[in-house]
């Protein structure tokens, strides 16, 4: 394979990253391909916002190659983050003082194809008050904020963690609109981090297993339907949740 | 008409939609030569990826159920109504047929399950009833 081909979306092979001694990603191989939404789940604390600022060139893999569009996020951070949306309501970190019109002016200049009107109106939407100071924010507004952010410069990449954390039900819908209306064109890559698993049924067309450092399952959700199935003929329906049961049992199994 | 999907149901999401496509198209809710929603549209109003609706799209072409005019939408295909009809038949009495064999096993007989059928069938009366009013 070509590493360096802009048009496979996001491909990461062979990754190694640890927190002084204690590893957090091993050996970790998967891809987001164009056009397609993956998710990423697992259990807390297994290094999926891990990989996530490893893909922004936040954080730098020890080894292992990282291409998001073919490039490299050491190379050419600045780059793919024009390129990307990246949405971590949960680390959106800014000064005190600042208020979401400020915000919004903050960002405008990063992105060559910031959209203004784009901005207001999915602020408008939501019902965020532009006036209001960002960490006075609620922690559903903050999500719908850091969404509408990440994707008013019509972005090819979405990478979103935790897009879904503490929203109520409208806020929940309001925000997946957005990311469907985002997908809708066909031609972005998502990669999104959840655990809400019925939020990944709906919306992931892909879904990565992370356990214990590595990537213990990858494949489709109707190829995750079919191997559930398999596995359980008489059961009623399809979760998720069975899935990644298994694929953590597995793998504790393997280590003892 | 809505949509809806159960992410937890048995039947890939896709599947939901395309049977309750069919479904309509059946009950002549959905007329043929009608335009459906576009899958953007359909995808935000069934909150699921949008990809989901086009493979859904994509089966019911194949199926001949609906056609795909290009720069325009997609539209339910003249002739689909009676395919769609006779799907939802067999389907029934496959469900129907699935549910004696089971009472059959089970050791009832045919004089119980008539009667159940019949106060089944009361019960719906009533309740249509009810609406009408």
């Amino acid at each position: 394979m070509n590493m360096n081909n802009p048009n496979d979306g996001i491909v990461l092979d062979h990754i190694n990253f640890s927190f002084g001694r204690r590893p957090i990603l091993r050996n970790c191989t998967f891809s987001a391909p164009v056009g397609e939404v993956t998710a990423l789940i697992g259990r807390n604390g297994e290094g999926k916002t891990t990989l996530l600022r490893i893909l922004m060139g936040l954080l730098t893999a020890e080894s292992g190659s990282v291409r998001v569009a073919g490039l490299d996020p050491n190379k050419s951070a600045l780059e793919i983050r024009r390129r990307t949306g990246y949405a971590a309501p949960d680390r959106l970190e800014v000064p005190p003082w600042m208020r979401v019109a400020e915000y919004l002016q903050f960002l405008e200049p990063f992105y060559p194809n910031w959209n203004r009107a784009f901005a207001l109106e999915l602020l408008h939407t939501m019902r965020i008050d532009f006036a209001a100071r960002v960490c006075d924010l609620s922690k559903g507004s903050k999500s719908k904020l850091a969404v509408a952010a990440a994707i008013a410069h019509g972005p090819e990449f979405l990478l979103l963690d935790e897009p879904f954390g503490g929203l109520d039900p409208v806020a929940r819908r309001n925000v997946m609109e957005m990311i469907i209306s985002q997908i809708a064109g066909g031609s972005k890559t998502v990669l999104f981090v959840s655990h809400s698993l019925a939020d990944v049924e709906r919306l992931a067309d892909r879904v990565a297993i992370l356990d214990r450092a590595s990537i213990t399952w990858t494949g489709t959700l109707d190829e995750a339907r079919i191997q559930m199935k398999e596995s359980n003929p008489i059961a009623a329906g399809f979760d998720l949740g069975d899935l990644l049961v298994t694929k953590v049992a597995a793998e504790k199994e393997k280590v003892s | 008409m809505k949509f809806v999907v159960d992410p937890k149901g048995s039947l890939a999401p896709s599947e939901q939609l395309a049977e309750q496509v069919r479904l309509a198209v059946a009950a002549r809710r959905l007329d043929e030569g009608e335009r459906l929603p576009s899958v953007r549209q359909l995808a935000g109003e069934a909150l699921v990826n949008p990809n989901t609706v086009a493979r859904c799209y994509r089966q019911l072409e194949w199926e001949e159920i609906v056609e795909t005019r290009p720069g325009d939408g997609v539209f339910v295909a003249i002739g689909a109504s009676a395919a769609c009809a006779a799907w939802r038949d067999a389907q029934i009495r496959t469900r129907l047929k699935r549910a004696l064999d089971d009472a059959r096993g089970a050791g009832l007989t045919t004089d119980r399950l008539m009667s159940w059928i019949g106060a089944f069938m009361e019960d719906r009366m009533e309740e249509s009833e009810k609406i009408n009013i």
